[in-house]
């Protein structure tokens, strides 16, 4: 599915402006601050608001399951009758209420929606919006109600549902995203920072760690190492922020050899969404 | 599948127990009025604190009098009770995000629009004939015999006047967030709308259905220009509010 310069404004206030991107099967999570178009980008592939400008391809032919930030669900409707409405609106005739319910981890009380707890809520939105067998699974913060365990279930259910079929949605748990997504997009302020897959964001990145028994040196042993960005000291470590993870090893540790000093511990930082995301939002 | 939001409301209305109390709430303010007509001189001897010796004398109204008195309370106090409970159309669906819901899986606006408006129409039209028929039944015991052909006549118009004023409604409610400003703009609109005609010469607006469903009792009416405008206004109102939920312009 193509999204061409899709640019959303409500007046004068530009929510979402001139995003691009194709969205490819699998999982996609959807990451920005609070503000940054997240929601509206996501109203707008569900059809529920129309772009200023810009288009979508395909996107009227495609069945299209919605989970709003807040569960859309009516009130009076118990989770059974609830799904039993939504198969009836989308003319899905093959679906057992109950197995699908027992899918997102819910079992089929006899209690009203206005009366379930906020993870039993969206755990029957998250269902609702599989009811019609949806090619484009569409979640706005599908976990943010969740406690640990919910969101285990719902992220490994997430893992089992992109295999049929495309998922976008959006988070604020980055560890989840991390875990979960095959392409990440981060917004900011309407605009479509950088996309990509994890690997692909965060790159070759990565922060050591180092400490030395007597520490003798100082900062000018440490200049011109091979993939090392900047170099900084913290009491007794040493902390080496590298553009390129594998080179600065082989650097930093020809460095100690050359200096003759010994090592009493290196530990190498992996990179993490959240280290990104709080990089580019700084 | 096309069905579904008509079958859903009238589920609600169950649920919710308007099926019953709307209809119930009409036949009372109906039914009430030729019961207090024909015991006015009563009510007021035993509660309308005149010195001794005092002589009321208070004509018997014709039963046609009654129903007109019938018509008039319907379409003051039982609107506002057709208003009242259709007053979170739109505005609670926007609120707990069914009709971005809706919207999402590819329904016409039209379809949701004309689904909901349909069952407000029907469930009104069931409590006005309910309520007409308990007007005309103690009007009857009550007081005297009347012309059934106009009395059937006067039930069109009036049902015809809640079901344009529905529409109305419905283009507020979708046009505003809030249900209560869309019962109270409409019942404005209403109001203004029936002083207007009193005193400048528009007997061919809508709003004009409402006093000639009481008009038709007791004499002859021209009803054809009320009725062709009242449903071009129907039919625009429809249009429009299916328009404006095309694109729920709320993230």
């Amino acid at each position: 599915m193509k999204v061409n310069h899709l640019t959303k404004r409500f007046g004068s206030f530009t929510a979402l402006e001139d995003v691009s991107f194709t969205l490819r099967p699998g999982c996609t999570s959807l990451l920005g601050e609070n503000g940054a178009g997240k929601t509206t980008l996501l109203n707008l592939l569900a059809r529920v608001t129309a772009p200023t400008a810009g288009d979508i391809d395909g996107h009227e032919s495609i069945r299209i399951g919605y989970l709003p930030q807040r569960p859309a669900l009516y009130p009076s409707l118990t989770p059974v009758e609830t799904l039993q409405y939504a198969a009836d609106l989308t003319g899905t005739k093959q679906v057992d209420p109950v197995k699908l319910l027992q899918r997102v981890g819910l079992e089929p009380v006899d209690r009203p929606a206005s009366n379930l707890s906020g993870g039993m809520r969206q755990r029957l939105g998250i269902a609702q919006a599989l009811v019609h067998d949806p090619e484009l699974l569409l979640l706005d913060e599908p976990v943010s109600a969740l406690d640990p365990r919910g969101r285990r279930e719902v992220l490994d259910l997430l893992s089992d549902l992109k295999r049929e079929r495309m998922i976008l949605y959006s988070t604020h748990v980055l560890p989840d995203a991390e875990e979960a997504s095959d392409w990440v997009m981060l917004l900011r302020q309407g605009k479509l920072l950088m996309e990509g897959t994890v690997t692909d964001l965060l790159g070759e990145k990565s922060s050591i760690e180092l400490r030395l028994f007597d520490d003798p040196t100082t900062e000018k042993d440490w200049e011109n190492l091979s993939g090392v960005k900047q170099v900084t000291r913290s009491g007794t470590t040493w902390r080496f922020e590298t553009v390129d993870r594998h080179l600065s090893e082989r650097a930093i540790l020809n460095r100690v050899l050359e200096l003759g000093v010994s090592i009493q511990s290196l530990h190498v930082g992996h990179p993490s969404l959240e280290s990104l995301f709080l990089e580019v939002n700084a | 599948m096309r069905m579904a939001i008509f079958k859903h409301e009238w589920r609600e209305a169950w649920s919710n127990k308007r099926l019953i109390w709307i209809p119930i709430a009409l036949m009372l303010l109906a039914a009430m009025q030729p019961v207090t007509l024909y015991f006015l001189p009563d009510i007021l001897a035993s509660g309308g604190n005149f010195p001794d010796g005092s002589v009321i004398e208070i004509p018997t109204p014709t039963p046609e009098e009654v129903l007109v008195a019938v018509s008039e309370q319907l379409r003051q106090i039982g609107l506002l009770v057709v208003l009242l409970s259709a007053m979170h159309t739109f505005s609670q669906e926007r609120t707990n995000g069914t009709l971005a819901w809706l919207k999402s899986l590819h329904i016409p606006a039209t379809r949701i629009v004309i689904s909901k408006w349909g069952h407000y129409a029907l469930l009104t039209l069931g409590g006005l004939v309910l309520a007409q028929a308990s007007a005309a039944y103690y009007t009857m015991i009550l007081f005297d015999a009347f012309d059934v052909g106009d009395f059937f006549i006067s039930t069109l118009l009036l049902s015809l006047h809640f079901v344009v004023q529905l529409s109305i409604f419905f283009l507020v409610a979708a046009l505003l967030e809030s249900g209560v400003v869309a019962v109270v703009v409409t019942l404005g609109l209403h109001f203004i709308m029936s002083i207007l005609i009193g005193w400048i010469d528009l007997d061919w607006m809508p709003w004009r259905l409402g006093p000639l469903s009481g008009e038709v009792l007791i004499g002859d009416i021209e009803p054809l220009w009320p009725i062709l405008t009242s449903l071009l206004v129907m039919g625009i109102a429809l249009t429009l509010a299916s328009k404006k939920l095309q694109f729920l312009s709320k993230t």
